[in-house]
């Protein structure tokens, strides 16, 4: 990390900038026909006469002919306020995001104006092609960095405010905006008018609310293009170079980056469904049922019956190869939540963790992971916090070569997730997936309350079944494409179907791990498994004599695991349909019902086997994700020797002499 | 109602029954004297204080009169109804203080025929005596009459009025002096009166105090004249004003944006207005609401003039970077709340919304008990 300060940007640096975006608060107009996307040299003549135009035409006191709209920014924020000389809270906060932001932007695009040169080149119609083709670029860089470093300070303001009540509303943006790339002012410009039209028109903003979500939605979205944009474009280093900071607040600049976590432009999901998963049974059941359950919260109570009853888990885990199904499996379980959620109204968003968590500042990650935390607990909304590929963020704080910034993610993780401060009111559930569970720091696995193997799929069946979702699209369409030897559809079926009860999911002892087997056959010669509570408590004494990382967290998550599957029961699908059933009544009456259904699923349940097995599966998984690292040193080595054999093998056919000699 | 959606009948509102415009009139004067309380309270003993106070006194006096004025000429007027603007303002149209000017422009040919008030008084109690009935005609010429008597200019509030020159103090050495000056007008796009002061300093021109240089005088009071009638943003006005008038250097220029009143008569969408319609207060309780911009001369600076090889000095304004000072480019913005105590305990206890404006008022809050109008 290099040490470079940072350049102060002060109150009267922003003064010239204030001024003009004042006046396009006030009115801004644009010619909203025009087509500027991403063809920056034939735009930018026509963007230059229409000044030419307006300039003369001021002059000249008339007004132009053309299609110029305009509409105004504080209009609004009065209706919006129903006060002509007070703006209410959010709109001054708005409105005062927006002009600061802005001034900043100006101010950084005048910079990058006199330091890239911009200042000198004068384009006329002798120039060269070469000439002519580096202003443009430089006018667009000019204009991508306002664009920056505006909607950066804008939503990085309204994160801070009132991000929480904000993530309640539902609010997309469904056309991109026309961003005008000649220039920063026409940028500002443009970027305002499609705002201002968006607020005004998009009938969404009726609230002052509203106003703020959508801000962060608009500028959100500027960002996401702005960023989309940045590898293709040149001449940028002049900006990135530099690091920049707001007087009097914690803004800083730094080239492209984000300052805020980014949580407000709805996460567009795959559109896959729990069905389209073949196998990893048991990875469909639990996740369905825990999104079936923290849809149970109640926001106004700001608590969930399943609480009450147990069954509800705050961090999960899923393991397993690459190409298992793991960002399938994202996708299912926020489209099957969202679906659901939508049926009975009430709020719910994913919140995956932000690729940018790390920062090279020292103390920003800290703060950003506090912030990402902040919004995951809020409790409004229900949350599910996918976090995919973890093992490159929640690395081994041990290691060697640990960064300052990974430290903090997983203080903060371990803080959040069972400090003293941190209270979850069963709206929030973490799932944390990962290839390699080995590298995974040991603090954050031990928190792990449940883990699920994501297998993918393994058998005859499993396969048959893949193939079958993949034909059947073209069987549909060209009759007869498979032929007659198809297989019946109720050899595979079993793969595709989604269990009923945890519990009929077959125990296969064979993928245990052989230490593990070995425990237990011992203490199965001292205790019945299938009645003696004493099996339990021997296993665990032998675990921990073998193993030091078994340790009283591990029998409490056993036990969690247990408390799921005595659980082991679904919410009758007529309560997500017909809101009276369940989701109207009160909520003493709701956690009776639930109370009712597990007694009934309780009789059903072989107590004994299910802890047998829970044991065996949490030990068993524990020793894997534990000795990977040398499980993985075993299998290059074994590779090593079985490749020296080949190739001695090999060799001596092709040369017996040689070899016969030698014997 | 928004300021720049157009204008529409309620601006110009006639009621309907003249009993009303007594009550009207009854609820205008309790807030003029809440007014006066209000404005009363920010005056501190210093000289430019006193000046201004007298000045912003003197203006309200003369808009109450006027206000009565006109209500007195259309006391038994039956076919005219006196146009009250009930949308963020709750005073009468500036249409009725424009009639006004015209009639006192042309005092003398509508007086022409009048008989005097003297006269007219003696036949109102011989038909009194008569017809034991109202005599409404010659009630009518009567009002009239002492409306066109009273006519006097010093104690009207026109659209536009303009205050003496008032010398402060003189530093010989610097030669510099020290004056003040006001105006005000009363809006046509708000219907509010706004009254404005100015205190500036004055670089001696050819050795002369700025009552001899009549040229340099002439010209200040026409900018003002012409600049001051509308001015929009007032950094634009001192920025315009500095720069013309290359001796006169403003040090801080003030615009009191008096009203609305919320309250019975306002039928807008005011926040504060839909406040008053959840209640249930009296028919004269109101809420006076005022606010006053700032412009501060902080320093200045020399310039060297693009054309003219002469040096000018310019003020350095002060202006402040949240959107509501920007848009008016001020210094400062102070909100002023005046209200009764009964009103102002639901105002502390009602939505966010008046919340916020709560605190942006601040400290610029008066109450007073309902008794102390007495």
């Amino acid at each position: 990390m290099t040490t470079q300060s940072y350049i102060p940007i002060t109150k009267g640096d922003l003064e010239k900038g204030a001024q003009v975006v004042t006046s396009a608060l006030e009115k801004v107009g644009w010619n909203d026909s025009d087509r500027t996307t991403n063809q920056p040299k034939k735009e930018s003549i026509e963007a230059y006469a229409g000044n030419f135009a307006h300039r003369h035409a001021g002059a000249l006191g008339r007004g132009v002919s053309s299609n110029v709209n305009t509409l105004s920014l504080t209009g609004i924020a009065q209706k919006l306020s129903k006060n002509t000389s007070i703006l209410n809270e959010d709109c001054s906060v708005v409105l005062n995001a927006i002009l600061t932001g802005m001034s900043v932007g100006v101010y950084i695009a005048e910079q990058y104006y006199t330091s890239s040169g911009l200042i000198k080149l004068r384009v006329t119609k002798d120039s060269s092609e070469k000439d002519k083709e580096e202003y443009e670029e430089k006018r667009a860089a000019q204009a991508r960095i306002f664009l920056h470093v505006a909607a950066n300070f804008i939503t990085w303001t309204l994160e801070q405010y009132k991000s929480d009540e904000a993530g309640v509303l539902a609010m997309t943006l469904d056309k991109n905006p026309e961003l005008s790339l000649s220039g920063s002012t026409n940028s500002m410009k443009s970027s305002l008018y499609f705002y201002a039209k968006f607020v005004e028109q998009s009938g969404k903003v009726n609230t002052s609310l509203a106003f703020v979500k959508a801000t962060l939605v608009y500028f959100e979205r500027v960002l996401d293009i702005v960023e989309a944009e940045v590898s293709t474009t040149n001449y940028t280093d002049f900006f990135t170079s530099r690091r920049y900071k707001l007087s009097d607040t914690d803004f800083v600049i730094e080239g492209f980056e984000r300052s805020s976590v980014g949580t407000h432009s709805k996460v567009e999901v795959r559109d896959i469904t729990m069905d389209d998963i073949i196998a990893n049974g048991e990875f469909r059941k639990t996740n369905m049922r825990q999104i079936e359950r923290m849809l149970c919260y109640d926001p106004t109570e700001q608590r969930n019956p399943w609480q009450e009853l147990g069954g509800l888990s705050t961090f999960a885990m899923s393991y397993g190869p690459p190409g298992t199904g793991k960002s399938m499996g994202i996708a299912a379980t926020y489209n099957y939540g969202f679906d659901l959620a939508e049926n009975i109204g009430v709020p719910f968003k994913m919140l995956p963790l932000p690729k940018t968590l790390i920062s090279g500042i020292q103390g920003e990650t800290a703060g950003k992971v506090q912030q990402y935390f902040r919004l995951l607990r809020n409790p409004s909304v229900i949350t599910y916090a996918p976090w995919d590929d973890i093992e490159n963020l929640l690395k081994d704080r041990s290691r060697q070569g640990a960064s300052e910034g990974e430290g903090h993610i997983i203080s903060g993780v371990l803080t959040e997730t069972e400090g003293a401060t941190a209270v979850n009111h069963g709206n929030y559930f973490i799932q944390i997936f990962s290839n390699y569970p080995g590298g995974i720091d040991a603090a954050i696995l031990s928190r792990v309350q449940s883990r699920t193997l994501l297998g993918g799929p393994t058998t005859y069946e499993d396969f048959m079944a893949l193939d079958y979702l993949w034909y059947k699209l073209h069987e549909e369409q060209i009759n007869g494409l498979v032929g007659s030897k198809k297989p019946p559809k109720t050899e595979f079926e079993k793969s595709m179907e989604i269990p009923e009860f945890l519990a009929n999911i077959e125990f296969d002892e064979s993928v245990l791990r052989p230490e593990v087997l070995e425990i237990a056959k011992k203490v199965d010669n001292q205790f019945d498994s299938s009645d003696d509570p004493r099996w339990a408590a021997t296993f665990q004494d032998l675990m921990s004599n073998q193993y030091d990382f078994w340790t009283a967290r591990e029998s409490r998550n056993v036990q969690s695991g247990i408390d799921l599957i005595l659980m082991d029961f679904d919410m009758e699908k007529e309560m997500f349909e017909n809101r009276s059933v369940f989701f109207d009544k009160s909520y003493k009456e709701r956690v009776g019902i639930l109370k009712e259904l597990k007694r009934a699923r309780a009789k059903e349940v072989d107590f004994y086997k299910i802890w047998r097995q829970e044991m065996l599966k949490h030990a068993s998984s524990l020793i894997t994700i534990k000795s990977e690292k040398i499980d993985q040193k075993i299998g290059e080595r074994t590779e090593d020797m079985i490749v020296q054999r080949a190739a001695i093998n090999a060799a001596a056919k092709q040369r017996p002499d040689l070899f016969q000699e030698q014997q | 109602m928004m300021q720049d959606s157009g204008f529409g009948e309620l601006d110009r509102f006639v009621f309907s029954d003249k009993s009303e415009y007594a009550k009207y009139f009854e609820y205008l004067s309790i807030s003029f004297q809440a007014l006066i309380r209000g404005l009363g309270k920010m005056y501190s003993e210093s000289e430019i204080d006193q000046h201004e106070q007298q000045w912003v006194l003197h203006s309200l006096m003369s808009l109450f009169q006027t206000f009565e004025l006109i209500e007195l000429k259309h006391l038994y007027d039956k076919d005219h109804g006196i146009r009250v603007d009930v949308t963020e303002s709750s005073f009468l149209h500036h249409g009725e203080i424009r009639q006004m000017e015209v009639d006192y422009d042309c005092l003398d040919q509508l007086t022409e025929h009048l008989p005097s008030s003297q006269e007219l008084k003696e036949k109102v109690l011989i038909q009194l005596r008569k017809l034991n009935k109202e005599p409404i005609d010659l009630l009518q010429k009567l009002a009239r009459r002492e409306y066109f008597d009273r006519l006097d200019p010093h104690n009207l509030f026109f659209l536009f009025n303009r205050s003496k020159l008032h010398f402060l103090s003189a530093d010989a050495e610097k030669k510099r002096a020290q004056y003040m000056l006001f105006w005000s007008v009363y809006d046509s796009a708000t219907n509010r009166p706004i009254l404005y002061s100015m205190h500036f300093e004055y670089s001696y021109r050819d050795e002369l105090m700025l009552e001899q240089c009549l040229e340099e005088k002439e010209q200040l009071l026409e900018l003002i004249t012409q600049a001051g009638r509308k001015i929009n943003r007032l950094g634009d006005f001192g920025e315009t004003l500095d720069v013309e008038l290359t001796h006169i250097h403003p040090k801080l220029i003030k615009r009191i944006d008096l009203g609305p009143i919320f309250g019975h008569y306002s039928k807008d969408e005011h926040s504060i207005s839909q406040f008053f319609h959840r209640h249930n207060f009296k028919p004269t309780d109101s809420i006076i609401w005022f606010e006053i911009q700032k412009l501060v001369s902080v320093g200045e600076k020399k310039t060297r003039s693009k054309f003219f090889n002469a040096k000018t000095i310019l003020q350095e304004f002060e202006f402040s970077q949240d959107i509501e000072s920007m848009r008016n480019k001020v210094s400062d913005i102070e909100y002023h709340l005046v209200a009764p105590h009964h009103v102002m305990q639901y105002l502390y206890d009602d939505e966010e919304e008046m919340k916020t404006i709560i605190r942006k008022v601040g400290d610029n809050i008066t109450t007073f008990h309902k008794n102390e109008h007495a």
